[in-house]
């Protein structure tokens, strides 16, 4: 990649951030100012259980892994926010014998994945329940490590996801949240288990937000 | 008047018509051929149709006319006209006359020789006091054969088919244009193409018929029973022999020239390479329009690679039927399951000299084979110290059977050889016979080359009823005759190229393979076993290459104790060969055991017994790094 797009790059992405923080503490879109419990800003730690997608997946590394999320919403117009974050995966696993097995051979994997959403949110409020649903990409990056022969695969993908839920305010700047998610994350890469592996599930987790 | 003009046109055109038809057939006994030929369309596929000069024999009729082959020319014959001639051996001759480069001797035989003369130059000969017999005045294109006949009638019976004169008692030599002595004679005659090279040690011989001429050979000699050897004559299976005969009778025909022939080459082939021996094919082509391969197995020596010891016999077979059924059982199915056998075995053994392993085709068509085999090894110069050639060795006439060892002077050195080596090792009865005329397999083509060589066979002159018919198959055998020749021969060969005392080649070699996997990582373990050696064997090396047959690595840096290895961390996608060897105290190292492929033992293992022993294989390596973990 040359210099020159290197610069634009940069300078694109220092413009977004700014963007951002402008409209993060200066900003208030004129339909929130009738609402005084609206605020256009919050952040979001929630954690909970990813079922993943793939038997493949589940039978090298469980049912249901712990994973946690950090997720930031920006509301752009009534209903609608635009959404990202972080979300944390990690996992502790067995390989698994891909055809004949004549003894017992096993090596420990741990597997970890960062993902960062971007998509929009609808949400409708009856009172202090404020249900939502969106949907939007992800950008993946993920590492498979064998531990006692230091076997590792890293690569980073995009995918899609769905999400779904609901905040209960119990004040104006706080609510509980609860949400699910479905994710897509297909891989052009595998092993002899599986020659394509989708990096998706379904997760549901509970949460605090935070709204400024 | 006019009524007799129309007469006169009438037998006009008789006589052109008759005269047409007396070129077309020049001899009219040719409609009475051999008529065996014409089945050949019904028959196999034919090898290498595109080459043949004088039609595709799905083509051929005995009754066509032959045009002319385009051979390569005689230099011998270029200038003047050469004749055929045949010179009695005479102990008083002057013998220096034969080395004239106007002679050329071509083939010797017991009481003669057969020489190619310039035209003018034999009335020289007489003067030298040699007694000659002129055979045929033009030697230029045309093709000659010796042709075995058990009795004068025989020898009658073969004028009918070309022109021939009897040379020797019971030895004819045959001769039609420019067409196979095999395409034409009856199943039943043995032939051999006459050699157009000079005979290669002709110098050296005297001319005396019957005198004994040993060559000088420096081979160490072991009287006393070796342990060794007896190992490997006990190895010889019957049930082995059985088998490889079956296969090869399997084939239906094994008719040089067909493809089954072809088919039977590659599964010997594959026989050697499976047995851990290197294994080439040796392509020749033969009757101006046919190829084949000889198939030459090499185990090469340790001390003294370049010389050469060679076990043989032919593959091909022959009958009245040959392009659509010809088991030849035990001509010669028996002599190649012996070469197998002998592959089979001598492959877990070290020798000082090189042994090959050879099983020639066409040696029924004339010894082509063979013929094209030893020619070359004489032009590369390879140091073949003995040759035996086994052919026809399971039918057994009466109880007990001997073997006939047949030999000519030069190589009776070797009959004594192999008389003491089956005293030694085998309650077999041996039959010497000292005769250069009987040329009618492939020792001959040695012969003519100037290497030792002998012929084990079941009868000089044949007892076999089904001999070159459809009906020599497996069940008119005498197996038991069999593997005791073949425990003869083994024993003389093992004799001859000196086994090395080093360890004896780890058996029961097997490997497993398994793959791990994780999302996107797979690895293969091969899980490789093998059976104790029980000698004074102190470890074992194993040998991996991804190549089959070539490039082997060696695994672990010093010699295994325990008798099995994993082999980790290899990719899944990619095929491995290994090979064992096993190592004794005093650092000598076997020959390699046969390859196994990784996954070559997948299927019904699951034995308790293979099991368990993976089990010990894992316990043995956890707790291996468990110690490097600790250190």
């Amino acid at each position: 990649m040359n210099k020159k797009k290197i610069l634009t790059r940069k300078i694109s992405l220092k413009i977004s951030v700014g963007l951002f923080l402008v409209l993060l503490f200066f900003g208030r879109p004129s339909y929130l100012l009738s609402d005084p419990f609206k605020l256009p800003v919050s952040i979001s730690f929630s954690f909970g259980y990813f079922q993943p997608k793939e038997k493949t997946f589940r039978d090298l590394y469980g049912n249901n892994k712990f994973q946690l999320n950090f997720n930031m919403r920006y509301v752009l117009m009534k209903n609608i926010s635009i959404y990202s974050g972080l979300r944390y995966l990690s996992c502790n696993g067995e390989t698994k014998i891909a055809g004949p097995e004549f003894q017992e051979e096993k090596y420990n994997l741990k597997f970890t994945m960062y993902s960062i959403p971007l998509g929009f949110i609808y949400s409708h409020p009856f009172k202090n329940i404020h249900p939502f649903l969106g949907g939007g990409v992800n950008y993946n990056i993920y590492r498979e490590k064998w531990d006692q022969i230091g076997i590792s695969f890293e690569d980073k993908n995009l995918g899609f996801f769905l999400i779904a839920g609901v905040e209960y305010f119990i004040s104006k700047k706080f609510s509980l949240l609860g949400r699910t998610q479905f994710s897509s994350i297909p891989t052009k890469q595998g092993s002899k288990l599986d020659e394509n592996v989708n990096l998706g599930g379904t997760e549901f987790s509970l949460g605090l937000s935070f709204y400024f | 008047m006019r009524h007799k003009s129309f007469i006169l046109l009438k037998l006009l055109s008789i006589l052109v018509f008759l005269f047409c038809i007396h070129n077309l057939f020049p001899q009219s006994d040719r409609t009475k051929l051999d008529k065996n030929y014409k089945q050949r369309d019904a028959g196999t596929e034919i090898r290498s149709p595109k080459k043949r000069s004088i039609g595709s024999v799905e083509n051929f009729h005995p009754e066509a006319e032959i045009p002319s082959v385009s051979k390569p020319k005689n230099p011998f014959s270029q200038r003047a006209r050469t004749e055929l001639i045949k010179i009695y051996k005479q102990r008083d001759a002057g013998i220096e006359i034969l080395h004239s480069p106007q002679i050329k001797i071509v083939q010797e035989l017991n009481t003669c020789f057969i020489a190619h003369v310039k035209s003018g130059f034999s009335s020289n000969l007489p003067r030298a006091g040699f007694k000659l017999e002129h055979l045929d005045d033009d030697i230029q294109d045309k093709d000659y054969y010796l042709v075995y006949c058990p009795s004068s009638k025989e020898a009658e019976t073969l004028k009918y088919y070309g022109n021939a004169m009897l040379i020797e008692e019971n030895l004819a030599l045959f001769w039609f244009d420019n067409k196979e002595a095999r395409e034409i004679l009856p199943a039943r005659f043995q032939i051999k193409r006459l050699p157009g090279e000079a005979l290669h040690s002709f110098k050296k011989r005297s001319l005396v018929s019957g005198e004994n001429l040993h060559q000088t050979v420096k081979l160490p000699s072991r009287i006393e029973t070796d342990p060794v050897i007896l190992d490997i004559v006990n190895q010889v299976s019957k049930q082995n022999l059985t088998d490889y005969i079956q296969r090869l009778q399997d084939f239906q025909t094994r008719f040089a020239s067909t493809s089954n022939c072809e088919l039977a080459g590659d599964y010997i082939y594959d026989f050697f390479i499976q047995s851990g021996i290197e294994a080439e094919y040796d392509p020749f082509s033969f009757a101006s329009s046919y190829s084949s391969n000889n198939i030459v197995g090499t185990l090469e020596g340790q001390a003294y690679p370049s010389q050469i010891v060679v076990i043989c016999a032919h593959y091909d077979s022959y009958s009245d039927q040959p392009y659509t059924l010809a088991p030849g059982a035990d001509d010669n199915a028996s002599g190649t399951a012996a070469v197998m056998e002998a592959a089979r075995i001598f492959a877990n053994q070290s020798f000082d000299f090189t042994v090959k392993f050879i099983c020639f085709s066409a040696e029924e068509w004339g010894l082509y084979g063979s013929e094209d085999y030893a020619r070359e090894a004489r032009q590369r110069g390879e140091d073949i110290i003995a040759v035996i050639n086994l052919d026809m060795i399971a039918y057994t006439d009466s109880i007990p059977e001997d073997l006939d060892i047949i030999s000519n002077q030069a190589s009776e050195w070797l009959v004594d050889r192999f008389i003491s080596s089956t005293i030694a090792y085998t309650t077999l009865d041996i039959s010497k016979t000292v005769n250069p005329t009987f040329v009618w397999s492939d020792h001959s083509s040695f012969w003519d080359r100037g290497y030792s060589a002998i012929l084990g066979i079941e009868d000089t002159f044949i007892s076999n009823p089904y001999y070159h018919t459809t009906n020599d198959t497996i069940d008119t055998l005498n197996l038991d005759f069999t593997t005791e020749v073949v425990k003869a021969s083994l024993a003389t060969a093992a004799d001859l190229a000196q086994p090395v005392d080093t360890p004896r080649v780890p058996t029961g070699f097997t490997s497993r393979s398994q793959i791990m996997s994780s999302l996107f990582s797979s690895i293969k373990t091969a899980f490789l076993d093998w059976d104790s050696n029980q000698d004074t064997v102190t470890g074992y090396n194993i040998y991996r290459t991804t190549s089959s047959h070539f490039g082997y690595q060696k695994l672990n840096s010093s010699p295994l104790a325990q008798t099995y290895y994993m082999d980790q961390n290899l990719d899944p996608s990619t095929s491995y060969y290994y090979v064992l060897t096993a190592v004794d105290s005093l650092g000598n190292e076997s020959n390699y055991s046969k390859e196994v492929v990784d996954d070559e033992g997948n299927e019904g293992t699951n034995s308790i017994e293979g099991r368990a022993r993976s089990r010990n294989m894992l316990r043995t390596i956890l707790a291996i790094r468990k110690i490097n973990l600790w250190i």
